[in-house]
């Protein structure tokens, strides 16, 4: 058996956006585990080990993928908080977005993001999309190994 | 003060103090015999030291009788203070009232008495006065046998007595108070009254002894003598007159005919200017009467009497050169052997002031018993006038004639005997005419008239006439203007001077005149009056008046006009620089120094100021040049003045709203900025809400047909259907967003090489063009200023388009060029052979998705132009297109 690859997390509060995630994993065979959480707060919650996370596998992800726009605490915040934990500073954080907005753009750069994309809604070129990013990120994992 | 009190005072201390008292102090014993007095005492009283003692007060207060004396004696010793009023009586016999206060005192046993005088003030004197004046006066007026009567300065009666109104015959005095004498006796007695009235109080002179007579309504003439006297108000003025009116019909004959002798005889004295004077041959001494000095232009008061020495009289009155004459004359005189001996002479006289005259003299002798001349006696009339009248004359006649001649003037002269007129050959010449054309020198005035003249100014020369024999003057100088017909039917002005000559019965015998040829003149006076009204009138209208300021003397002359635009007080324009300085607002004042010195070197002054005009505050241009005379110095500066206080107010109100404005666009801008925000967010959030459901139909949808397998054909078929549509859908969200946030994004400008920016398009199409046939015609294009980024997007824009277009043709041309622009930069063409479109649909052209062509024919999504006509827009340019459908398409970028 192959050892456990760190997870890939994945936050959006738009259950079809996680739908197509997962599909989009699996045709580019996705070798890592996904975890999902379906707002902001539950991925600070997966980041603290709280709630539903509190008996999680200590793991850091090999990724995050956040919507930007989510209900409660959006993924901006969530950006920050990650960016404010020394273990957390070099994981890859992917930042997701319907539709681009400049402002957001220069914010989520300044605060550590390192991808800003917009989800495109061509699923082919969304599948293209996700291939790119997660060739990205090991990359960025290779680099930091 | 009682009589215990100052029973132990010595004499000499009560003396001391009565000698320094402040008020007038007399000490009196009891019999009431002055014992005492102070100086004070003696001043008020006008006596010497010594004089007033012993005598009893009675003396000095003639109102105070024994009476009075015993009663108030009884009332001293009872320690009372009499208080009371009296007039002392001065020394010269003057009054002075007083106020009186006595007390009593005991001195060496014996009661003395001291009376304080104080004098009453004179006005509170007039004012206790006048009421019984007036009943004086009224007790006189209606008492007197003689008509009193007070008119004002118009001649209308204010008051009369009892007397006039029996006299006029009225009932009571109503009926004639405020009527004039006009009114009263007619209006031909009323001219004469009324004028020597009017001279009276013109001159402040009275008339005494006027004698006048009217015929009364029976028909009886009714002889009247009348003094008249000015009535004068308190500033000196005349205020009116008073008249005493006697009748002296019933005088007794005698007396009247010696009384209207004497008056007629003052009368004519005075009208003829005649003095009466006598010379005493024994003690060589002239009496002189004050008519003679009167022709001398002096008065006795200032000759000092009416006596005068032959020798004094000569030098101070007679011509050098005529008084040997006067001499001789005398000489005859005395040694005359004729009784009546009479000679009439006219002599110069030399006036006090050095001027000279003339009189006239006629005299007699007067003989004694032995034969011996004793006296002569005779009667000066001044006829300077006339004298000078005749030597005028003789010499005007002979200038007037030597004048015509050199002036070329036309010359005339009228004899009234004869009728003629007697014209020169300049005066025919004058008229366009000869004296052949005429019939000679001599033609009566009507037909000179008929000739030349209209009705009107014929009958104006004839008036001249009337005005001639009514002056005084012998010899009457005037001037007229009138207008010529010449015979060839021009119209011309002429202007005379003339003189008419009257005899001694006040008839004109003769009229001489010389004639000048005015019609230039006179039209140039029209023109210049014209363009001076014209000038006044745009003075008028621009409320500017002009003004002159002598620069050496520091001296400002306005012109009326000036005064009325500046709205001057009287008397309060400012003379110099200084006062001008003065009345102009406190924080204009620096500002005026500094433009008038520099208006001092560059000669020219252009400055607006406020001005303190009773006090309200106007704004006055000043603009003037200076003047300088021929060695180059400053001399004047002559400029206007004009009231622009409205065009300043204007003005303010214009930057008021300028102000305002400004405030609004700031406010506007502000409003726009957020409203810029809302958009933003509205359609970001838009952007946003509606790709993601897209994203969500098309992801199923291709999970879907993946899933489908080639099984199912015609749903595959569906599906891609509901894929391109939401890609589609995608497209077009995307270009709204991206269109709306061109709209506000900033332009960032720099120069741009648009024949670089357009083969980087062209290359960047490289992918879509390559498989084509297409000739590119690219000409030279030049460098702009503009945001390259923006202006690209344009140039994708018209470019994508041509070659989307003219993917039909199997040889596609494409010509991108630019148009010399006079008004921009420059012009940009991109020309195409492609399917163009209709141009009645043009103004669809540059819509947000409006489109032209289905989207089977031509992909699109129909906001590319609407995108490039913004940008050009935002440039501050325009884009439009000319096209004919299937022959291609030509876009005009203008920037």
């Amino acid at each position: 058996m192959k050892p456990t690859l760190a997870p890939i997390l994945c936050a959006d509060d738009n259950p079809y956006d996680i739908e197509l995630f997962l599909v989009a994993f699996q045709e580019i065979e996705l070798p890592h585990p996904v975890e999902v959480a379906r707002d902001g707060q539950e991925a600070l919650d997966y980041l603290n080990f709280e709630g539903n996370y509190s008996n999680r596998s200590p793991s850091i992800p090999a990724a995050i993928l956040l919507d930007i726009k989510m209900p409660k605490i959006n993924g901006i915040e969530v950006l920050k908080v990650i960016r404010s934990k020394p273990e957390w500073a070099e994981v890859p954080v992917i930042m997701m977005t319907s539709s681009e907005m400049q402002r957001d753009i220069e914010t989520c750069y300044q605060l550590g993001a390192n991808a800003y994309v917009v989800k495109p809604i061509d699923f082919e070129k969304f599948v293209g999309m996700v291939k790119s990013l997660s060739q990205f990120w090991s990359l960025l994992n290779t680099v930091k190994n | 003060m009682n009589i215990s009190e100052h029973s132990k005072l010595s004499v000499d201390l009560c003396r001391a103090i009565v000698d320094s008292a402040p008020d007038a102090i007399l000490v009196l014993d009891l019999n009431w015999h002055i014992r005492h007095t102070n100086q004070l005492a003696r001043q008020l009283l006008h006596y010497n030291l010594g004089e007033l003692e012993h005598l009893r007060f009675s003396q000095i207060a003639p109102g105070f009788t024994p009476d009075l004396a015993e009663e108030y004696l009884k009332r001293l010793t009872n320690s009372e203070i009499i208080r009371f009023e009296i007039p002392l009586l001065r020394k010269d016999g003057s009054i002075s009232r007083n106020e009186i206060k006595i007390s009593g005192f005991k001195n060496k046993n014996s009661l003395q008495l001291l009376a304080f005088c104080r004098e009453i003030p004179s006005v509170r004197e007039a004012e206790d006065t006048l009421p019984g004046e007036k009943v004086l006066m009224d007790a006189l007026m209606n008492n007197i046998h003689d008509s009193i009567f007070f008119k004002d300065r118009e001649g209308r009666l204010i008051r009369v007595n009892k007397k006039m109104v029996q006299d006029l015959n009225v009932n009571s005095e109503k009926d004639i108070l405020g009527k004039t004498d006009a009114e009263l006796f007619g209006e031909e007695f009323g001219r004469k009254t009324m004028a020597i009235e009017q001279e009276i109080i013109r001159t402040g002179t009275p008339r005494p002894g006027l004698i006048e007579s009217r015929i009364l309504p029976d028909g009886k003439m009714n002889w009247t003598l009348t003094t008249k006297v000015p009535l004068f108000g308190p500033d000196g003025t005349v205020t009116g007159i008073a008249g005493i009116t006697k009748e002296i019909n019933n005088l007794k004959e005698a007396e009247g005919a010696l009384r209207l002798k004497e008056y007629q005889l003052s009368m004519a004295s005075e009208i003829a200017d005649l003095g009466y004077w006598e010379y005493n041959v024994i003690n060589d001494q002239y009496t002189f009467n004050d008519h003679f000095y009167k022709v001398y232009r002096t008065s006795a008061e200032e000759m000092g009497g009416y006596y005068m020495s032959h020798a004094r009289f000569s030098e101070l009155f007679l011509h050098p050169e005529d008084s040997g004459l006067i001499a001789k004359e005398i000489q005859e005189a005395v040694n005359t052997k004729d009784p009546n001996f009479n000679k009439h002479l006219e002599h110069r006289i030399k006036y006090l002031n050095g001027e000279t005259g003339y009189v006239s003299v006629n005299f007699y002798v007067v003989k004694d018993e032995k034969g011996r001349t004793i006296k002569s006696y005779g009667a000066n009339q001044i006829i300077t006038k006339r004298k000078l009248a005749e030597k005028a004359r003789l010499e005007q006649e002979t200038q007037l004639r030597i004048a015509a001649k050199m002036a070329k003037l036309g010359y005339w002269e009228y004899y009234t005997r004869e009728n003629q007129v007697l014209l020169n050959d300049q005066f025919y010449e004058m008229h366009r005419t000869s004296a052949k054309a005429i019939g000679g020198y001599r033609i009566t005035p009507e037909k000179y008239s008929d000739l030349f003249l209209t009705p009107g100014d014929y009958q104006r020369i004839l008036e001249e006439g009337k005005k001639a024999i009514k002056s005084e003057s012998s010899a009457y100088n005037s001037y007229i203007e009138f207008q010529v017909f010449f015979p060839n039917g021009d119209v011309g002005m002429m202007g005379s001077y003339f003189t008419m000559l009257k005899d001694e019965n006040n008839w004109i015998y003769k009229t001489i005149g010389v004639c000048q040829d005015i019609t230039e003149r006179k039209r140039t006076e029209m023109v210049i009056k014209e363009k001076e009204s014209n000038l006044q009138k745009a003075f008028e209208i621009a409320a500017m008046g002009p003004y002159r300021y002598n620069i050496q003397e520091d001296q400002f002359e306005w012109s009326q006009r000036a005064l009325r635009v500046i709205g001057f007080h009287k008397d309060q324009e400012p003379h110099d620089f200084q006062s001008l300085l003065d009345m102009v607002h406190y924080s204009d004042r620096d500002y005026l120094r500094k433009r008038a010195k520099e208006g001092r070197s560059s000669g020219r002054l252009d400055v607006e100021v406020r001005i303190n005009i009773k006090g309200t505050l106007k704004w006055l241009r000043f603009k003037s040049h200076k003047e300088y005379d021929e060695d180059r110095r400053p001399l004047n500066s002559i400029g206007i003045v004009q009231d622009i206080t409205k065009r300043k107010l204007a003005e303010m109100e214009l930057a008021q709203y300028r102000d305002h404005l400004e405030q609004l666009v700031t406010e506007r801008t502000i409003q726009l900025e957020n409203t810029n925000k809302d958009l933003e967010a509205f359609a970001y959030s838009i952007s946003h809400d509606l790709r993601a459901p897209l994203r969500h139909i098309n992801g199923f949808a291709t999970i879907l047909r993946k899933q489908l397998g080639n099984s199912s054909e015609d749903l595959r078929e569906y599906i891609n259907l509901i894929i391109g549509s939401s890609r589609r859908m995608g497209t077009m969200i995307d270009g709204l967003l991206h269109f709306s946030r061109l709209g506000r994004q900033k332009l960032t400008k720099s120069d741009v090489d648009l024949n670089k920016m357009v083969r980087e398009v062209i290359r960047n199409f490289r992918p879509d063009t390559d498989h084509r046939q297409i000739s590119w015609d690219i000409n030279s294009l030049p460098t702009i200023k503009g945001d390259p980024e923006l202006l690209k997007i344009v140039f994708e824009n018209l470019i994508s388009n041509a070659i989307k277009y003219t993917q039909t043709r199997p040889n596609t041309v494409i010509e991108i060029n630019s148009l010399p622009d006079p008004e921009h930069n420059c012009c940009i063409y991109i020309k195409d052979n492609g399917v163009g479109f209709n141009m009645n649909y043009a103004d669809k052209l540059f819509g947000v998705f409006q489109r032209l062509h289905n989207e089977e024919e031509f992909e699109g999504t129909g906001i590319g132009l609407a995108h490039a006509q913004q940008i050009v827009k935002r440039h501050g340019g325009n884009i439009r297109a000319t096209a004919e459908p299937g022959k291609g398409a030509t876009f005009f970028v203008t920037l």
